[in-house]
């Protein structure tokens, strides 16, 4: 069994802890919090124990009680599958196709799009990539993070691919944006597939965990920013 | 003043119906519930008959969550419980939550689940052990997904008394309803027929091993040759008097008059089994003659000489064939942790139905039996008061008195 797919953790949630007679399982709950759902610290152990099982992989107590949605699940399924770190997150923005595409894909204005990025430094272009150079804002301990990445838009496949070059605290890091057209505007999809280094402050889980978060944060942001200019 | 409690709701589980009206009905048709055993290949076993509650869906009566957290004899201990709070038309929520207490009585704990989950130890290994064996095999299982279900957060207990429990939890609820507590689910539910769970009975050498499902088991006949195990059992709901009724409760199934329970001395001493003593005590406490009980639910155990131990105690104390006695368990089997709730739940309908029901099967009492058994056919009253036996394997014996509400008594004169 190569990968846990969303609607395979909903069965397994099914037949190992029941449903809540207030939750539909096929709804929109890969973000809510398993308590949320109805399922208490037993039943999610039981549902990581019957992973560890139809999976052959080790699902500690200790990692199961860190985890709190079931995104969060499947995200560390996949990392113990792949060995490796793994986010795939979504939205959807109200705005025309053509200014979604080029609003998020204009790397110079990614510090005022993002709220991460203190400046940006584009390196070369070339053969339809651009290279450049992202620094971070400072974090809460004055460390000030700075990499190289490469970006490589196909307008008519609607998709970018991107990787770090120079990778830092990941062994690799790539992504991989997708833009498709959907009834309420465009869906922007982005995938991370990564590894940290061991010697990186943080490991695979854990990262997995912040970009989560932090994807969320950046993505309302740029939808933000890109349905105003849409409605000017 | 005194505290009377009062049974004010009833559910039933029981292989022959499933709901107080269901279950009377086929009592008093004498339709049994016994049967092949059919939730597993029972071929290689020595006992093949028993009574299976059937027409049971555990999805109609359990939320899907607590299924998979809870055995059968939970799933059936929940699904009492809910019919009985319907009947006595009690909704936790008109109570405070403290003021709700829940004591039921378990013989086999989680027997089928935990077998399972045994044979996954075993086969597979311990991390192939379900989480949900941690509670859901254990004696308070039940009286805990009660609790929780219907949040009660009153005194909670379990009683592990085997046959003899379900009587006793009435007697925790009396001594509960005196400390203040004003509603209390008691009674019992028992699902052991598994293979472990029936494994485990057999070694007592009890169990009638027949094969004629209407000649199988038979209390104090000349071919008595053992008992059939059961499954199900019934919940009740008790309720102090003067708070039943001022909630409205306007016709109470009975009063818990009295009880008594006691102790069989060790095998081999030569003194006497503890059974008289229990009916003894359960007269005192109820300030109750012989001549005031109008009809005993026998243990009916179907084992000759236990059979003597009993029709002996019930004639010392009434004299020769001065009591009805009857044994409606012989249409359900021996249901452990559930029969004497069962056989309470059934002494309730009586009173309220004002019938006696029957003993099927029996064709012909043994001699030394000096007992007036009901057989064949139910039997008019009136009856106003009933004494249910229960003895519980390994020497519990245990006598309540339940009575029927009239103006004349005191506790509920308004």
């Amino acid at each position: 069994m190569p990968e846990l797919t969303f609607d395979h953790l909903r069965r397994l949630m099914r037949e190992s802890g029941g449903v809540d007679e207030d939750v539909d399982l096929d709804g929109d709950i890969l973000d809510r919090s398993f308590p949320d759902l109805g399922y208490d610290s037993l039943a999610v152990l039981e549902i990581g124990s019957r992973i560890e099982r139809e999976y052959g992989i080790a699902v500690p107590d200790e990692a199961i009680s860190e985890i709190t949605t079931p995104r969060h699940l499947a995200d560390f399924v996949r990392r113990k599958l792949t060995g490796a770190g793994h986010t795939d997150n979504s939205i959807t923005i109200a705005a025309p196709y053509d200014l979604v595409w080029s609003m998020t894909n204009d790397v110079e204005s990614w510090p005022e799009l993002f709220s991460e990025y203190a400046s940006v430094e584009i390196l070369d272009r070339r053969a339809g990539s651009v290279r450049f150079r992202l620094t971070m804002h400072p974090d809460e301990d004055g460390n000030v993070w700075s990499w190289v990445s490469e970006r490589t838009p196909d307008r008519r496949t609607g998709t970018v691919r991107a990787h770090r070059v120079e990778t830092g605290p990941f062994a690799y890091m790539r992504i991989f944006w997708e833009y498709r057209e959907v009834a309420d505007g465009v869906r922007m999809r982005w995938v991370q597939d990564f590894r940290m280094k061991p010697s990186a402050p943080v490991d695979d889980y854990a990262m997995t965990d912040h970009l989560n978060r932090n994807t969320v944060v950046q993505m309302n942001r740029i939808k933000g920013i890109i349905e105003a200019a849409a409605r000017s | 003043m005194t505290v009377m409690p009062v049974f004010t709701g009833i559910g039933v589980v029981a292989p022959n119906g499933c709901g107080a009206d269901a279950y009377w009905a086929a009592v008093l048709e004498g339709r049994s519930g016994i049967d092949r055993i059919t939730r597993f290949d029972a071929g290689g076993y020595p006992t093949r008959l028993a009574g299976e509650v059937r027409d049971f869906t555990a999805a109609d009566h359990v939320p899907s969550r607590l299924l998979v957290e809870t055995d059968r004899w939970t799933h059936l201990g929940l699904a009492a419980a809910a019919m009985a709070l319907d009947d006595a038309a009690a909704d936790p929520a008109a109570f405070s939550e403290y003021e709700m207490a829940v004591a039921t009585a378990s013989s086999s704990g989680g027997a089928e689940f935990g077998q399972r989950e045994i044979e996954h130890l075993w086969s597979r290994g311990p991390r192939h052990v379900g989480v949900y064996q941690s509670i859901a095999w254990f004696y308070a299982a039940t009286t805990g997904q009660i609790s929780i279900r219907h949040g009660m957060r009153g005194p909670c207990g379990v009683i592990a008394a085997e046959q003899a429990g379900g009587l006793d939890t009435v007697a925790q609820a009396r001594r509960l309803i005196r400390a203040g507590t004003r509603l209390a689910v008691v009674g019992g539910t028992d699902a052991s027929l598994s293979p472990y769970g029936l494994t485990t009975q057999l070694p007592t050498g009890l169990l009638s091993t027949s094969r004629d499902r209407t000649r199988a088991y038979l209390p104090f006949d000349i071919e008595a040759c053992g008992y059939l195990p059961g499954e199900g059992g019934a919940m009740l709901i008790v309720e102090d008097a003067g708070s039943a009724r001022s909630r409205g409760v306007e016709r109470p199934y009975g009063e818990v008059a009295g009880y008594a329970a006691t102790f069989d001395p060790r095998p081999g001493s030569g003194r006497s089994p503890g059974l008289r003593r229990a009916i003894e005590g359960a007269l005192a406490d109820a300030a109750l003659s012989p001549a005031d009980i109008d009809v005993v639910f026998a243990d009916a155990i179907a084992v000759p000489e236990l059979d003597t131990d009993e029709s002996a105690s019930i004639a010392a104390v009434f004299g020769p064939r001065r009591v009805p006695v009857t044994a409606p368990k012989t249409m359900t089997g021996r249901l452990y942790g559930g029969g004497s709730a069962l056989d309470l739940a059934t002494a309730l309908l009586m009173l309220r139905h004002q019938v006696i029901p029957p003993t099927v099967g029996v064709r012909e009492v043994a001699a030394q039996h000096e007992i007036d058994l009901v057989l064949s056919r139910p039997r008019p009253g009136p009856v106003r008061s009933a004494l249910i036996l229960a003895r519980g394997h390994g020497g519990f014996n245990s006598a309540l008195i339940v009575r029927a509400v009239t103006s004349s008594n005191t506790t509920w004169r308004t």
